[in-house]
């Protein structure tokens, strides 16, 4: 074994030790995961017989159709709805953030830290404090059990204004807009065809985040809506999980894990398919 | 329809409307639960989450042409249904009718969250037994009708205790704690039974005991968990842990059913909602299983308890309280909507005239062919009367619920579990600026 390094020998406890924590983390949060993916191609008795954690009777295929098929189809329209919420809110807030943060960042006016200080004070707020007030204000307003009572509080994210910000002030140059505007390009030009273009990681990012918020917001939904087609697909599946057990109208076990697997699967191709942007946007901010 | 606990949130929204709920709060919007213009029906806006909630309301609709029910579904109660009524009734626009569970009507209460329909309810109250009618009544003031209860008994398996020496099931607790011991001592890894760490199951045992949790005295609220009486019912449970005499699975936990299909526990004391959901998870002993009484104190004089149950409430600001009342009754005393709700809901219902409906006489064969119901329909006649929830039952069966958990694998002892919760109830029922009374 003389190939082994000299970094190597010298450390080898350290980087079990880190090796094993990783190990001990990835469990933790893989396993509920793996749990799921299994739970949801057992019949609704083989989820309380046999090894959780190991495949039994399969019948993921008979479980989807009945997800899909169940109450006229309402599977389907919640997944629609809460992609509604998710793509509309976290889309308008990206574009919110992006504008609110290139001006926090770039422009010199009176007021500038205290709204940048107001804003940092909003992150730290919980969202579903937020919820109660939210209602009695929507309710006054008339837009409670409407689309727009959900849409709207998805539109605001303190933490896209805080994050566009910081991306911004690190990332655009202000040689850059300064040609720009010696160009003769006015103030909007230069944000949409300069800040917009280097500031995508931190977008996507922002986007990415607000999107997860928002397809798994319970709280908010279970207030303002009193209607099952409006609902987003969170309550929907809680809504199935609470009626198992009664008469025929009972939803088995199996099934709501099914639809809880689904509910999942857009996440997961999201965070796939925007993977790089996302890691991108994460180490950018913090480095400069 | 069993009816839990409201989320901590729930406790926290109840606690605030409580004490800054104004009179005029309704000033906000229209109200929506309420809107009757003079010339069309009276419109009554509805808010629950059980399946066929939604038939029955279709069903008054054609055969009530002065009223036009509309249901909305909501999230179940503990899931947020309860903060968002609460919610509503704090905005101005709360629907006139909702479904809320008994446990949770008096914090409704205390909340201010109701409307008191007392005076439509002459007709309605005789059709219902009196332990029912105190579900939805509180101080004297009615805020609902009832929909259905839970009354408890004894799920067991027929061959196991047949197997254990055991021919008739305990019809006595004394009986239940000598089969506990025969059970263990022939086989050291079988229980006759389960402690879980369910409060309201545990309160079922203590409602048949006549041990109550709360009562009302004018505006002063008593708590009395540490009670004598609790104690003795606490004390016959500890004994039976102290032996090691019975498993300690988390309530409704897969865990607690794999022991079941592996004939590690023989039986279940548990509500009628239960019978479904042992038959969907223990597919073991399918046939084999079958239902008797729940043991009682006094043979001589057997009372029962009840675990669960809920009624259809009246909110705040329902500027057709009459209206609302006339539906509440109809939806739990008509023949076809019973009918309906026992079929698509999987209610047992509330109304003494509905026990004898033909849907409950249906043999069961995971229970052997049993007709489970008529043994549920002989309690419920004899459930102990004077049973009261109180405002604070979110807290009460996190707490107990907690210290259930910890006497069950002998980290305490219940009557210290009590002596607890009691001193955190009535600190909890300050909180919300309740008077209150330890009794």
């Amino acid at each position: 074994m003389s190939t082994v390094t000299t970094q190597d020998r010298h450390r080898p406890a350290s980087r079990w030790l880190v090796l094993g924590v990783l190990l001990v983390a990835s469990v933790y949060f893989l396993a509920p995961v793996w749990w799921l993916l299994v739970a949801s191609t057992k019949t609704s008795s083989g989820l309380f017989s046999g090894n959780g954690f190991w495949f039994g009777d399969f019948a993921l295929f008979d479980n989807l159709k009945q997800v899909f098929t169940r109450q006229d189809g309402i599977y389907g329209e919640w997944l629609a709805n809460s992609a509604l919420y998710a793509v509309g809110g976290a889309g308008v807030s990206t574009l919110i953030s992006a504008l609110a943060g290139y001006a926090l960042a770039k422009y010199r006016f009176r007021g500038r830290e205290l709204t940048f200080n107001g804003v940092l004070a909003a992150v730290l707020v919980p969202q579903p404090l937020l919820a109660v007030p939210l209602y009695l204000m929507f309710s006054q307003l008339h837009l409670v059990n409407t689309v727009w009572a959900v849409l709207l509080p998805g539109m605001v994210s303190p933490f896209g204004v805080y994050l566009a910000r910081i991306y911004a002030a690190a990332s655009v140059p202000d040689e850059i807009i300064e040609a720009g505007r010696i160009d003769g390009a006015g103030e909007l030009r230069i944000f949409a065809t300069i800040a917009l273009r280097v500031m995508a990681p931190a977008l996507v990012t922002i986007f990415l985040f607000q999107f997860v918020s928002i397809w798994t917001n319970y709280l908010l939904p279970v207030l303002m809506l009193a209607d099952d087609h409006l609902q987003p697909v969170t309550v929907g599946v809680v809504g199935w999980q609470a009626q198992r057990a009664l008469g025929s109208g009972a939803v088995p076990l199996n099934i709501v894990v099914a639809a809880a697997m689904v509910s999942a699967v857009p996440l997961v191709i999201l965070f796939l398919s925007l993977q790089r942007f996302w890691r991108a946007g994460l180490t950018a901010g913090s480095t400069k | 329809m069993k009816a839990r606990s409201t989320s901590p949130l729930a406790a926290a929204i109840a606690i605030a409307t409580a004490s800054t709920l104004l009179a005029g709060c309704s000033s906000a919007g229209d109200s929506t639960g309420s809107k009757g213009s003079a010339s069309g029906p009276v419109a009554l806006d509805f808010w629950g989450w059980a399946p066929g909630y939604d038939q029955v309301v279709d069903r008054f609709n054609r055969s009530h042409p002065n009223i036009r029910v509309t249901f909305a579904k909501t999230a179940s109660g503990t899931k947020g249904g309860y903060t968002k009524m609460l919610t509503a009734a704090k905005a101005g626009n709360a629907p006139c009718l909702a479904q809320v569970g008994y446990e949770t009507l008096p914090s409704f209460a205390a909340a201010g969250a109701l409307t008191d329909i007392t005076k439509y309810t002459a007709d309605a109250k005789p059709q219902f037994a009196d332990w029912t009618w105190r579900q939805v009544t509180i101080a004297d003031h009615t805020y609902g009708i009832p929909v259905d209860t839970a009354p408890m008994a004894l799920y067991y398996r027929k061959d196991l205790f047949a197997k254990y020496g055991i021919t008739t099931p305990p019809a006595t607790w004394e009986e239940y704690a000598a089969d506990a011991a025969k059970v263990h001592a022939a086989d050291p890894s079988a229980y006759l039974g389960n402690f879980g760490n369910d409060a309201y199951n545990y309160a079922g045992l203590a409602w048949q005991a006549g041990a109550k949790w709360f009562g009302t005295s004018g505006d002063t609220w008593q708590v009395s968990l540490d009670s004598a009486a609790n104690r003795k019912v606490a004390g016959y449970w500890q004994d039976l842990l102290d032996k090691k005499l019975l498993k300690a699975d988390p309530s409704y936990d897969p865990s607690l059913y794999s022991d079941m299909a592996d004939g590690k526990i023989l039986s279940d004391v548990n509500a009628v909602w239960a019978a479904p959901i042992i038959a969907s998870s223990v597919k073991s002993g399918a046939g084999q299983w079958a239902v008797a009484p729940m043991p009682v104190w006094d043979a001589g004089n057997p009372v029962y308890g009840n675990d669960g149950g809920s009624a259809t409430a009246v909110l705040k600001g329902c500027t057709h309280a009459k209206e609302a009342a006339e539906f509440a009754t109809w939806m739990s005393t008509d023949a076809d909507s019973v009918a309906d709700l026992i079929k698509v809901t999987g209610i047992y219902p509330a109304a003494t005239s509905a026990l004898a409906n033909p849907a409950l006489a249906q043999p069961d064969p995971f229970y052997g062919g049993q007709v489970v119901f008529d043994v549920f329909k002989a309690e419920s006649a004899h459930i102990t009367t004077d049973w009261q929830w109180g405002p604070t039952m979110t807290q009460t069966s996190t707490d107990l619920g907690d210290g259930l958990g910890k006497a069950g694998t002998g980290g305490s002892i219940l009557p210290n579990v009590l002596a607890d919760v009691q001193g955190k109830t009535v600190a909890g029922l300050k909180q919300q600026g309740l008077s209150v009374s330890a009794g």
